[in-house]
């Protein structure tokens, strides 16, 4: 199941919940713990929306104290539960100005990928937020080769250094994209899934599919899926019942208008 | 009625002070002051007679007030003090509003300090709710300029001091609409200065005002406004007594001494909402709607009768579901809302607030609109109606996707987002860095739009199908295999929402809302439809009750009402012939 905006994850220790549900959340001083708090959903893995939202709304009304290691730390962070919302939660509750000269660049002709950010503005953070979004378009867009390719760059080594800490990004993506590919494919070819995984060799996705997919094999040169349950064919095209049941009230009206006439005609 | 004899006893004290000569004073005052040292005792008379003329001009003034108006703030004041609710909200609802009509449609109420005040001889608590009253009238018909800014700022000051001071709370009860608008009015206020700072600093380069407002940042600050609202949710303890009536314990219970009188009870409900106001305002959707985690929007408390809050609660909350790709949802809130309206047309018209209930839902309309592109789903029948009646031609065109439909979004979210805002003063020394909060968040909005943009015409390709191949599902779209590969898992990503089904707001179940349905076996495409079939039975039925209409009309009957006293009467005339027959029988 994915995360829900609103449930309390387990990992979240208590006095991080203690500040959620009171009004600490507003106390500037409470960002020295949030912060430390992302440093540790980085290191271990964990993941925490409101604890991570409820910093940025501090970082909000008191701009003074925005660290933007911890914002783009924050943004990396949503970017490994996508397709969540989150990035996009995230990117509301920051200044206006960071993403003022963002602008999705325009596709190739008969591509839907967009391009990267046009040119460097001055702000530094800015410009690591750019990328950030642009990165999250791309797993948007489900254009996961592109999306290894540009991060794995050697032209441009900023977008591999914003997400370098947090420790098993790549993996986190992987299990988003297999998340994908399990709901929306029943087949998929090994070179397609290596260029999807980024792996580079088979045995890398079979020991992928066997770690992470449950129900899926490998078939010559694709994995597949053995869970029946979800099979979408021709067949399972439904048609609803076109009667459905009506209930006896739904009558009174008609009946009460035909008694009615009865009464004025005779 | 008391009112009658205050009424004669103002009169008649005018009556009399009327013939009171000023200009008899004047030479007591200058002989004083001719005089080369005064002593105290002189002074003092000297401003006693200052004092009385200032009254005097002051009745003057007040002998200036039309009649209708006296009475009114006079029986008003009388209401309060008896704290008879029932009358307060027909002073409010009706009195108000017709005096405002008939002498006050464009010039502000009469001053609260110079003229309301002596009348009432200075009953502060009275004073300061008239205030408020006298500002949100200028705010609605005039224009406020930076001083009634800050007046009206102080003046909610005091009345929240006056409510929160625990050594003596008031036994004031305040009629449950009343105490909506007046949270409802100061969060407007407090969106509506930020606004104009922003625009004063944007635009006019009027000086003075900008020192102003630099050497006031506490005015009309946001930590101000959550402390109010964060204040009167936890002096009602209304999460606690929310979550008792949620788990059928008794609220009062838990409710504390303070939580249990009714004026902090209503204004800790409205704080909540407020809350859900103030941080889709400032950006923060999540919390919004988990500050509203205690409220059960499915049943029908006493707060739901006050018609304004229902409005903008359902609106936020559809808003923020919407911000939170919760399309399903966010239909779903908007479409209870405006059915509700449009069942309930014949009761706004008269209230003074039909112009704001008419624009939410213009807006209500177009954000529908907007979810309804983006998540296609079946309408209640008389909404889908006027949504095709009032943004008919925009709907058609985001639905078409593509390049063509953005600006159609962008229209209509500017137009129907609420007034967005920054949460601190905007940079005063650097104009140009101050990003307008809606282009923001417009933007942000816009980057996820842009991604369904090959939605609409997939689907159509899809629905021709039960099975397709990817290749030639390509050559048809004109586009690259393996970027149609991700094009078909983002549609199906898109078909998965998050719906609420019980709990609080932020909960829900993932499901399937779309009606088309894919899976990809290597490189074919199965495809799905559930197609719903149409239920003819409701639509007979409707039908029929209409035909009779029409026929009704057609043989000129009388209306309803008539209608039916004639079948009484024949049902009773009918009744006592049958009586009689078998009597005689």
């Amino acid at each position: 199941m994915p995360s829900l905006s609103g449930s309390t994850p387990l990992s979240r220790p208590p006095e991080i919940e203690t500040i959620l549900t009171t009004l600490s959340r507003y106390n500037p001083e409470t960002t020295t713990v949030l912060q430390e708090y992302v440093v540790t959903q980085c290191a271990s893995g964990s993941y925490d929306l409101m604890a991570n939202l409820a910093l940025l709304k501090l970082y909000q009304f008191n701009p003074e104290l925005m660290r933007d290691e911890t914002v783009l730390n924050i943004l990396a962070k949503s970017l490994t539960v996508f397709p969540e919302p989150d990035f996009t939660l995230a990117l509301h509750l920051l200044p206006a100005s960071l993403l003022h000269q963002y602008s999705s660049a325009a596709s190739t002709p008969n591509s839907t990928i967009p391009l990267p950010p046009a040119a460097d503005t001055d702000d530094q953070l800015s410009n690591s937020v750019h990328r950030l979004t642009y990165l999250n378009s791309l797993l948007e867009l489900a254009a996961f080769p592109s999306f290894w390719r540009i991060l794995s760059s050697d032209v441009d080594e900023e977008y591999a250094d914003l997400v370098a800490d947090v420790t098993g990004f790549e993996d986190a993506i992987r299990r988003g994209i297999t998340k994908s590919i399990t709901l929306s494919m029943r087949s998929l070819r090994v070179e397609t899934a290596l260029s999807w995984w980024n792996f580079t060799n088979k045995e890398a996705v079979e020991q992928w599919v066997e770690e992470e997919m449950p129900g899926w094999v490998i078939e010559g040169d694709s994995i597949v899926s053995k869970d029946e349950g979800d099979a979408i064919t021709a067949a399972t095209s439904t048609v609803q019942p076109a009667t459905g049941k009506i209930k006896f009230e739904q009558f009174s009206r008609v009946i009460r208008r035909v008694y009615e006439n009865e009464l004025l005609h005779h | 009625m008391d009112t009658e004899q205050v009424a004669y006893d103002y009169d008649d004290f005018i009556q009399k002070t009327g013939d009171y000569d000023f200009e008899d004073d004047e030479p007591l005052a200058t002989d004083l002051i001719d005089h080369e040292g005064f002593d105290e005792e002189q002074l003092l008379q000297q401003q006693q007679i200052f004092q009385r003329q200032l009254q005097l001009q002051q009745q003057q003034a007040a002998a200036q007030l039309p009649d209708a108006v006296r009475n009114f703030i006079l029986y008003f004041h009388h209401c309060m003090k008896e704290n008879n609710v029932y009358d307060l909200h027909g002073c409010y609802e009706n009195s108000f509003n017709r005096l405002t009509e008939k002498f006050y449609k464009n010039t502000p109420w009469p001053d609260p300090h110079g003229v309301v005040a002596p009348l009432v001889n200075n009953d502060q608590p009275f004073v300061t709710l008239y205030t408020e009253l006298y500002y949100r009238h200028l705010y609605a018909k005039l224009q406020p300029n930076l001083e009634d800014r800050f007046a009206s700022y102080d003046n909610y000051c005091i009345w929240f001091n006056y409510i929160f001071d625990s050594s003596s709370p008031p036994e004031l009860e305040l009629p449950t609409n009343w105490a909506w608008d007046i949270i409802d009015e100061f969060i407007y206020q407090f969106n509506s200065f930020a606004l104009y700072r922003s625009r004063i600093v944007r635009k006019s380069h009027n000086e003075e005002e900008i020192q102003q407002l630099r050497e006031h940042p506490q005015t009309w600050s946001t930590y101000t406004v959550l402390n109010v609202l964060y204040s009167f949710i936890q002096k009602s303890r209304m999460n606690e007594q929310l979550e008792a009536i949620k788990e059928g314990r008794d609220p009062d219970e838990v409710a504390g001494e303070d939580g249990s009188r009714p004026l902090y009870k209503t204004f800790g409900y409205f704080s909540i909402l407020g809350l859900l106001r103030v941080h889709t305002l400032l950006g923060d959707f999540t919390l919004a709607l988990k500050t509203m985690e205690g409220i059960d929007l499915s049943k029908k408390s006493k707060y739901a009768r006050v018609a304004g809050a229902q409005f903008t609660t359902y609106y936020y909350v559809g808003f923020c579901y919407m911000m939170m790709r919760r399309y399903a949802d966010a239909i779903k809130a908007f479409s209870h809302i405006l059915l509700y309206i449009s069942r309930t047309k014949g009761f706004h018209n008269r209230s003074a607030q039909y112009d704001s209930v008419t624009k939410r839902s213009e807006q209500m309309y177009a954000l529908l609109a907007i979810c309804v592109a983006l998540c296609p789903t079946r309408l209640d029948d008389s909404i889908h109606t006027t949504l095709r009646e009032k943004n008919g031609e925009q709907l058609a065109r985001m639905q078409r996707g593509g390049e063509e439909s953005l600006p159609v979004f962008e229209e209509l979210f500017s137009f129907a987002c609420p007034k967005f805002m920054s949460h601190g003063p905007p940079d005063y020394d650097n104009p140009a860095n101050n990003v307008d909060p809606l282009q923001h968040h417009l933007k942000v909005f816009m980057m996820d739009v842009k991604r369904t943009m090959l939605t609409p015409t997939l689907r159509s390709y899809l629905k021709l199908y039960s099975t397709m191949n990817i290749e030639k599902l390509a050559t048809f779209l004109e586009m690259d295999p393996e970027e149609l590969r991700s094009a078909l898992v983002v549609f199906k990503q898109k078909s998965r929402q998050v719906r609420w089904t019980e709990g609080s707001l932020l909960d829900g179940e993932v499901v399937n809302v779309s009606d088309l349905d894919i899976s990809l076996e290597g490189d074919l495409i199965n495809i799905s439809e559930a197609k719903i079939g149409r239920k003819f039975g409701d639509w007979f039925l409707r039908n029929t009750t209409k035909y009779y209409a029409v026929q009704d009309t057609i043989l000129n009957k009388n209306p309803e009402k008539q209608e039916e006293k004639e079948h009484k009467d024949k049902r009773r005339e009918r009744r006592e012939k049958n009586a009689e027959k078998k009597g005689s029988k």
